[in-house]
């Protein structure tokens, strides 16, 4: 064979064998890798807050705007979350004053369940529930616990911690603890019953508990436990000293009383240290309007209000709640994050935590953010705008943590 | 009863698409074809392997032959994920894949024989941790044809052969069953019909159920080949295999899985004051007669037609180079049908949509001394599956694969044969999990990367006299 005809043998092998090889390749979108292999699977956990749950509601909408997703985004680590179909479940409000909802509910659960997913997530990354106290992380079945249809809804019949341990995470963020003493401050019967708030010493023997679990996965040490917000910074609670600046104005009905025990305290009354319920305040004066001829009278020394010694109560626990937080994470590795500091600045803008009752209700602006544009329009939980916020303090103390440079929410 | 229909839309129909998948087809039915590429279907090897390279070649034999081969395939491969970049690999298996071949000339031109080989087999394992195990986690096909042949030289230039197969199938699919595709069972109206357990919260991926389908049939196939001397140097050949769809009668068996799952009270409005254990709610649907009991399935398997068209041109005594085109006409399989025995069992239809196979094959042979030949070889084929069927069943892609061998002349009448072939399949997109029953995948659910390659070995031994 002639050397011309080995060349062109060669040249022809060669073509087939370029032809031949053409690997097809990985598709992994830049927006998932992450920003440090510190966050290649991301978990959170928590209650309401960290779900997506505003205006008394939870959709596929408001679950996207939630805290741990805009943090997902900036780590750009992958987040799966249980989302549920449109109007929700239940639908958030649009008008608190008058419980309009998004849309219509679906009957008749009045919950339009879990959104199909044509991919299915390996795993969830967002394992909150909302209502979940501490022990509910553990235990689906605890006489304490507050399981919920939710749990089930998202979990499926697992645990917080048994979802988080199905994700197998590098990193965790923890915000839970709020509920231990939500409850207590929400019971319509009696608001800020002691018996409702869990003991410092249960919270601190269950949080260790969970966090013990954590530790198994490779997130060990890796992640930011979230302090519990102050029952107390909340707009759904209104100091009673409000109701009787407000009563003074005129804006409000004229057979709505205010006592004068809702006074301040420099004036004789409790009403710099009693909350007011929304649920309660907001009822009387809805009551009064619709029958005029009704004298309808808050007192500030009643049940249905967290009183001076209730409030101290649950004062003292989430301090204790947080002491025992920060300890553990400054033992165990993880960054601690206190949200009180940025939710007390807050309020001191009346735009951004507005108070009930309004002097001047008419503003449109209390029909769009009747609790100021901090929260969403159940007044106890954040909006859209205060999870960007809450991801940026949980970016801050990451980067402190472990050196990392996550890009903060624009 | 419709409230399974999805979980069994998964069951059993991976059947088919075994032998349907040009992964499966084994072309390494002889130790001396395997080492120059398996090309030469215009001038097969000497030892009696023409009964499956090209019947015709059994006619340019003197005397009679038996050989006796087999081949040890050691496949391996994996799946890397977009999202996470985590690889699962396939479990560690070698086949043996054995051949024999019985040939006599009777010295008036006429020949026969009979060959025993397995053209389509081996099976895939995955861990049953691996997403794709609701598609199948561990899979086996064997499809053994015996081939009485004839020969006959026809001119001094043209051989013509014909072989019929007697074929005869076993299959072994098993796989997992996701509960959150699985219908829920009916709620009283508080649930619309047909409610998925995903939408009630149970996650992907729960495995409720393990199934395991095992099936033969039998079938026959013709099989003609012709080679013409052009000239005294080159040499075309031709062969053709028709299909047979093969009836495969199958058993399935199912066992629960305990899925540890259990509602809180109140959780649902299932229950509404006491836990509810979802592995008591699901264990009837395995009782006798239960949609998960134990049964029978039919459906079939199609072994498509394949032919071979080639060229060998001698450059001088010594050295031989062949080229084969090679088409598997896998093209008309779109759909697949299979029916249970159990009434409660709806039939199932899915989309396949397979597509022809083309394979491009290179040899040459060079007789080094007169005991010992070297032989080198490379090929290309397509596959069978489109972008929409690549599965953990058989994730297969194209594939470039390299090969050698050696002959050694023991004695005058005995003869040995050493192949090597490394099989490199291009690195391809595909899917881990199955569309709903009646719906067509599309490339949208491709969420990772198959990798595959095998090292294969082949020892040979003939006997002429």
């Amino acid at each position: 064979m002639s050397r011309t005809t080995t060349l062109l043998g060669a040249a022809t092998l060669g073509l087939v064998l370029g032809a031949g090889c053409n690997d097809e390749q990985l598709f992994r979108p830049t927006s998932v890798i992450p920003v440090n292999a510190l966050f290649t699977r991301y978990v959170a956990m928590g209650n309401s807050i960290t779900a997506g749950f505003q205006s008394a509601g939870i959709n596929d909408s408001t679950q996207r705007q939630a805290y741990p997703v805009l943090l997902a985004g900036q780590m750009q680590t992958p987040f799966f979350q249980p989302l549920m179909n449109k109007p929700g479940c239940p639908p958030p409000l649009v008008n608190v004053f008058t419980g309009a909802v998004v849309q219509p509910p679906v009957p008749p659960l009045n919950c339009a369940l879990r959104e199909p997913q044509p991919l299915p997530p390996p795993f969830l990354s967002d394992v909150a529930v909302p209502g979940a106290k501490v022990i509910d992380a553990l235990s689906n079945f605890a006489p304490t616990g507050d399981a919920n249809a939710l749990t089930t809804l998202f979990l499926g019949g697992m645990t917080q911690i048994q979802a988080m341990e199905r994700a197998n995470p590098t990193f965790v963020t923890i915000w839970i603890g709020n509920n231990d003493v939500l409850g207590a401050a929400t019971d319509t019967a009696n608001a800020g019953n002691p018996a409702l708030v869990t003991r410092v010493d249960s919270f601190t023997t269950r949080y260790t508990a969970m966090l013990n679990s954590v530790d198994s996965t490779p997130s060990k040490g890796h992640g930011v436990l979230i302090g519990v917000a102050d029952v107390g910074l909340i707009p759904y609670l209104s100091y009673g000293q409000v109701y009787l600046f407000v009563k003074s104005t005129g804006a409000l009905p004229a057979n709505f009383a205010v006592s004068n025990d809702c006074a301040p305290s420099a004036l004789g009354g409790v009403g710099d240290t009693v909350l007011v319920p929304f649920r309660y305040g907001f009822g009387l004066i809805a009551a009064a309007q619709a029958n005029p001829s009704t004298t309808y009278t808050l007192d500030c020394l009643n049940d249905h209000n967290i009183e001076p010694a209730e409030l101290a109560n649950l004062h003292a626990a989430v301090k204790g709640y947080n002491a025992a937080i920060a300890a553990l994470a400054a033992a165990r590795g993880y960054a601690y994050a206190d949200p009180n500091p940025a939710l007390l600045a807050l309020r001191a803008d009346t735009a951004q935590v507005a108070p009930f009752p309004h002097a001047n209700p008419a503003d449109p602006k209390f029909t769009t953010a009747p609790f100021g544009t901090a929260f969403s329009k159940d007044g106890v939980h954040p909006s859209a705008a205060s999870h960007k916020l809450i991801a940026n303090l949980l970016i801050q103390a990451i980067d402190a943590q472990y050196g990392t440079t996550v890009p903060a929410v624009p | 009863m419709r409230r399974y229909a999805l979980l069994l839309s998964s069951l059993v129909v991976g059947l088919p698409a075994l032998g349907a998948a040009q992964g499966f087809g084994i072309y390494e039915l002889n130790t001396c074809m395997m080492g120059r590429a398996g090309v030469g279907v215009a001038q097969p090897c000497p030892d009696g392997s023409a009964i499956f390279f090209n019947p015709a070649g059994l006619a340019s034999l003197k005397g009679t032959h038996i050989s006796v081969g087999g081949t040890l395939i050691r496949p391996m491969g994996g799946f890397t994920d977009d999202l996470f970049g985590q690889k699962t690999d396939m479990a560690s298996q070698t086949f043996v894949v054995p051949n024999v071949y019985v040939t006599h000339n009777f010295g008036n031109g006429l020949a026969a024989g009979i060959g025993l080989y397995v053209p389509y087999g081996l099976g895939t394992e995955w861990p049953t941790t691996f997403p794709g195990r609701f598609s199948g986690y561990k899979t086996r096909l064997n499809t053994l044809y015996i081939q009485p042949t004839l020969a006959y030289q026809v001119a001094d230039r043209l051989q013509l052969g014909i072989g019929i197969a007697y074929i005869h199938s076993s299959v072994e699919l098993n796989q997992r069953l996701d509960l959150s595709a699985q219908a829920l069972p009916a709620t009283g109206g508080i649930l619309p019909p047909g409610t998925l357990f995903s939408a009630i919260g149970i996650p992907a991926y729960t495995d409720f159920a393990d199934s395991k389908l095992t099936g033969s049939g039998n079938g026959v196939a013709v099989h003609i080949g012709a080679i013409l001397k052009i000239t005294d140097r080159l040499s075309l050949g031709g062969r053709f295999m028709t299909r047979k769809t093969v009836t495969i009668n199958g058993d399935v068996a199912f066992s629960q899985v305990n899925t540890g799952l259990v509602f809180a009270p109140g959780t649902t409005p299932l229950n509404p004051t006491t836990p509810l254990p979802i592995d008591l709610v699901l264990a009837p649907e395995f009782a006798p007669g239960a949609p998960l009991s134990n049964g029978t399935a039919t459906t079939q398997l199609t072994l498509p037609d394949q032919w071979t068209l080639g060229l060998t041109y001698q450059l001088n005594p010594k050295w031989m180079v062949s080229g084969d085109f090679q088409q598997v006409v896998w093209g008309w399989f779109n759909a697949l049908n299979v029916t249970f025995a159990n009434p409660a069992t709806p039939p199932l239809a899915r989309y396949e949509g397979f597509r022809d196979t083309y394979g491009y094959r290179f040899g040459t042979e060079y007789q080094y001394s007169p005991k010992y030949t070297f032989r080198a070889g490379y090929l290309y084929h397509t596959s069978a599956a489109p972008d929409i069927t690549v599965t953990p069943l058989l994730p297969e892609g194209s594939r470039n694969e390299f090969t050698l061998g050696i002959g050694a002349t023991l004695t005058p009448q005995w003869h040995a044969d050493l192949g090597y072939q490394y099989v490199r399949q291009n690195d391809r997109r595909g899917r881990t999990i199955d569309p709903a029953t009646g719906t067509i995948a599309t490339t949208g659910v491709n969420t990772g990367l198959y990798q595959f390659s095998a090292h294969l070995v082949a020892l040979g031994l003939a006997l002429t006299f």
